[in-house]
Formats: structure tokens, sequence, C-alpha cells
């Protein structure tokens, strides 16, 4: 440990704080979706509602029935002082008065949706109908103040004699109720779904399963040997087949003539249509035309291009043009010809005088 | 009357294909043009043929002289004529012919071409000597008012040179030229004035 990289203090301290990050994060998290030990033991019953059917099994409506909590046989007592009709028993579901089916899973929905629409309530409980109690009870919970001295709990039956968590107080804000009877609920027909949170879901109640039938009964397994041909004797001892002597007899003739054409039908028998040459004239004229073109971009091309290249004459030269005439050595012979009259050669007063010029003069 | 109007360019025969190719082909073994496509090395080889085509084609414009000009140039030299000079021995309205015997007639003059690319030049300048013999049987020279006025001429031979840094590129062996009898000068040369313009009517 003596010789450490650079980086291992730096990332084992990231790590670290990473670590104890997370652990805060998940400890918020947790604190936030359930209410805590002493929330719970602060929780009452500040409204209980009876789940009163209405017109089918699957429509309820929650009827008040009580603003405090009350023990099991208060309350049985209260939903007995209803009337049959308010609490919707006696119309006729089925017939019967007293057997009714129920929904647990629905009427508990309806305890919490009741829940969530109560800006009061922090927890529900709710209570299905057994032997005692022919309705289904939604009791809803909220805090007590602690300054002005905490409530007891709606007492469960179930946990009447097991909770460990029931304070004894000496007093409760709500009124001293009295049980009259002890209450012997079953366990099995007393379901209390008591979610801390409003998105906790219920478990559904499993469906009863259908009895498995029997497997069917076979018939005992029998091992029968698979009949095989009986083999051949060999009458003679085997033929070399690679010797060149060997008669081997030729291979039988092919089913299919090979210098016959093989011709394939098809089920579909598509019309087939003449292919129509393309026209030759049509060809000779594109021909024509592409090379005319290329032709004529060409000649284009290179007129363009000459313009480039120009010669500019700077000088014709007969500004310094020399000339000469050089007579031969005969003499000079011309004569100078002098006109007196007009041209016309017919007059009569017409004279021409000659005058020698040159070497005659 | 086109024979009037003939000038170098067909006393050479420059209009015929083969004599042509025969001097442009002379014209590129001169060390001129060789400098010239030297630096068109970078230009397409068909700018490099054309600069030949493009020189030879200015040389043509250079041979648009008139031989009849040439002629009347040359006898504008003789120093006989200076005495129709004189007005009072030759008065205005006298009309003199004047009668040359047969002479030779020998002009030479040298025009300059500059071959551009992209309107910049390209090499120096490409000097020709164009070298032209007449050698004219006989004239009659119409001299008025100290004027030649026109002139009628006999058989006429002609020969001839171009060259170009003493390559030559051109050259005509002596053969008679085609000229008319008769040729005017319009309004007349002046005499004793070597350039003054001459217009053939």
């Amino acid at each position: 440990m003596s010789h450490t990289r650079p980086w291992y203090w730096p990332v084992l301290g990231l790590a670290a704080f990473l670590a104890i990050l997370f652990a805060t994060t998940a400890g918020a998290q947790d604190g936030d979706g359930r209410p805590s030990a002493r929330e719970e033991q602060l929780l009452t019953d500040f409204l209980i509602l009876a789940v009163k059917p209405e017109g089918d099994d699957q429509d309820y409506k929650l009827v008040e029935i009580g603003k405090a909590k009350l023990d099991a046989a208060t309350l049985d007592t209260v939903i007995k002082k209803k009337p049959r009709d308010f609490l919707g028993l006696g119309l006729g579901l089925g017939g019967s008065d007293d057997e009714r089916s129920y929904n647990p899973a629905a009427e508990a929905a309806q305890c919490r949706a009741a829940c969530a629409a109560n800006s009061q309530c922090r927890s529900f409980a709710y209570v299905p109908p057994n032997a005692r109690q022919q309705l289904g009870v939604c009791h809803l919970k909220t805090l007590v103040d602690a300054t002005l001295g905490a409530m007891t709990p709606v007492p469960n039956p179930d946990e009447k004699t097991q909770s460990p968590r029931e304070p004894d107080t000496g007093y409760t804000k709500d009124p001293p109720i009295r049980e009259t009877a002890p209450i012997e609920i079953p366990p099995r027909e007393t379901q209390v779904i008591e979610t801390p949170t409003v998105e906790t879901a219920p478990p559904k109640p499993e469906r009863p399963r259908a009895e498995t039938p029997p497997p069917p009964r076979l018939p005992p397994i029998t091992v029968e040997p698979f009949p095989m041909p009986p083999r051949m004797i060999a009458e003679a001892p085997p033929r070399n087949i690679f010797s060149p002597t060997a008669n081997i007899e030729p291979p039988p003739p092919l089913p299919v003539r090979i210098d016959e054409p093989i011709v394939v039908t098809t089920s579909e028998e598509a019309p087939v249509r003449p292919r129509k040459p393309f026209p030759l004239w049509l060809a000779l004229v594109s021909i024509a035309f592409m090379l005319g073109g290329a032709t004529l971009y060409s000649h284009s091309h290179r007129k363009r291009l000459r313009t480039r290249v120009s010669t500019r004459l700077v000088s014709n030269g007969l500004d310094r043009h020399s000339l000469g005439v050089q007579t031969s050595a005969q003499p000079d012979i011309g004569l100078r010809f002098v006109v007196r009259q007009s041209a016309a050669v017919g007059a009569p007063g017409t004279r021409i005088d000659l005058f020698p010029s040159g070497a005659l003069a | 009357m086109k024979a009037q109007t003939d000038s170098l360019v067909q006393f050479f025969d420059f209009e015929n294909a083969a004599v042509r190719k025969d001097g442009l082909s002379a014209l590129g073994g001169t060390a001129a043009m060789h400098g010239v496509q030297a630096l068109m090395t970078a230009a397409p080889l068909l700018l490099q043929n054309h600069a030949l085509q493009s020189a030879t084609e200015a040389l043509q414009a250079a041979l648009d002289v008139r031989i009849v000009d040439i002629l009347a140039a040359a006898w504008n030299t003789r120093q006989e004529l200076r005495q129709y000079l004189d007005r009072t021995k030759f008065p205005a309205n006298q009309i003199i012919d004047h009668i040359i015997a047969k002479h030779d007639v020998h002009s030479t003059h040298k025009p300059r071409l500059q071959i551009m690319l992209d309107q910049s030049p390209v090499g120096p300048e490409i000097e020709f000597e164009v070298i032209v013999g007449l050698t004219v049987e006989a004239a009659v020279l119409r001299i008025q008012d100290a004027r030649i006025m026109g002139a009628r001429m006999g058989k006429i031979f002609g020969t001839g040179t171009i060259k170009c840094e003493g390559a030559t590129l051109f050259s005509r062996p002596t053969k008679a030229v085609t000229l008319p009898l008769t040729v005017s000068f319009g309004t007349g040369l002046a005499i004793g004035k070597a350039n003054d313009a001459a217009i053939a009517a």
C-alpha cells in the first residue's frame, strides 16, 4: 500500500460518496411510501362507511354509518338498527335477503377510492361481510393530533387479542362504547384488508381451482418385436464387379428421351405476345441524332477554344516598303504623243504630232 | 476586273491548301514558333496547333497588297516622271503617255505578327520578309496634271518568296502574272509622292 496509484484515493472517495448518496435516497423513498410505526399508532377511524350494493352485484354505494371508531359489537348494532333498504338489503337480489354475493376486491376498491377522494384520509381498512356483519364496512382513518391525545384505533376482531401495537392510553376522543357480547368471528370468514397507502393494491382472491380429472387408464405396455423380412440365403459366391471380365448388366434405358425437347407446361398459360423488333430506321435516326449532337458540341467547343488564341498583325511592313525599278540595258525608245485636237479620228481637221523621246530624241 | 484586284495572296497562291500546309509546316520549324509553343505547353494541344493556323491567317492579312499598287508605287519612284511636275511645260489639260520599256520591279516588305493567348502576348513578335520580283515587258503610263491616271501593261512575269528567320515559307516560281492590260488609278497617283494612296476604279 505504500505505492498507491494517484487515482486510487479520489476514486475511492467518489465511490463512497455515491454509496452514501444512494443509501440516503433509498431510505428517503422507503419513508415516503409507507407510514412509520409512530404514524400507525396515531391512526384512528374518522369515518365508517357501509358498502351498499345497488342494482347489480358489481355496483356499490358507500353509506355513512359512523364518524368515529366503533368496536365490532357496536358496529354490528349500528348496522342492524339501520333500515334494511337503507343498507341495500332485502332488495330482492336473488330473492333472498340474507344471502348476497359480494366481491371483496371490488368493495375494497370502493373503500380505497373513498379514501383517495377524502383529503383527511391517511389509511383505510375494509372488513368484508361475515356471519355477524351482513355488510362490508370501510374504515377511513386519519392521524390524531398527538398534542391533544392519541385515539385508540379501531379494534380489529382479529387484532384485538393479538395486536401488540394497541396502546393503552387511558383516554380517547370518542365516547366509550361497551362491548355487549364477545365477538366470535371465524378467522377464515374475516378478511381485513388494510393497506398503509392508497397506492397499495390488495391481493386478489384466488379463484377456486377446478379439480383435475383423473388420468385415463391406459392398457398395459407390451413389447413386441418389429417384424423383419427373412434373410436371403446365399446360393452362389459373390461376383467380383471390379474385375474387367465381370459380366455387368447394362443399366436400363432412361425413361425420358434426351433428344426430344422437354416441354414444361404450367397451369396458368400466359399469352405470349410476339415481340416487335425495334425499327431500324428509328435506330439509325437515333444514332444520327446522337452523332449530330456530339459533332455540334465538339465543333462549338473547338470554336470557343480557338477564340482564346489570336494573332495580332503588328505591322504589314508597307511602312518600310522597299521598291525598286531596274530597267534593262536597252535604250529607251518610248515616244511622247501630244494630241492637239479631240480624239475624233474621223474628223478632217485632226492632226497628230509625234515628238520623239528617249534615245531617239 | 477581278485580276486588277489580285493581291499577293493570289500571287503566292496562298489559298491553295497544299501550299498553305507546306507553309505551315515550315513555319512550325522556326525558332520563333518553337518558343511560342514552349510557352503554350500548359495549354491544350488544340490551342498549340491553332497558334500556327492563326499566324498563317495573320500573314494572309499582311499579304493583302495589290500587285498593281506595287507596280504603281515602283513606277512612281522613277526620276524621269518628275519632269511632268512642270505645269508650264505640261499643262494640266495635257495627257501624256509615258512609255516604260522592259523593266524589273523589286518589292520587299516585312510584316510583323504577335501571337496572343487570352488577349496576352505569347513570345516575341514574328517578322516575315515578303520579296516580290516582277518583270514587266512594257508599260504605258497615262499622265495628266502631274498624276498617273492609268497604265497599259504588257506581259508580266513574277516570282517571290516569304521568309521567316531565314527559312523560306512560301515560294513562287517565275511565271506569268495575270493582270489586265489597262489599269486605271481613278483620280490618279501624284507623281513624287511615294505613299500616295491609289484607288483603283
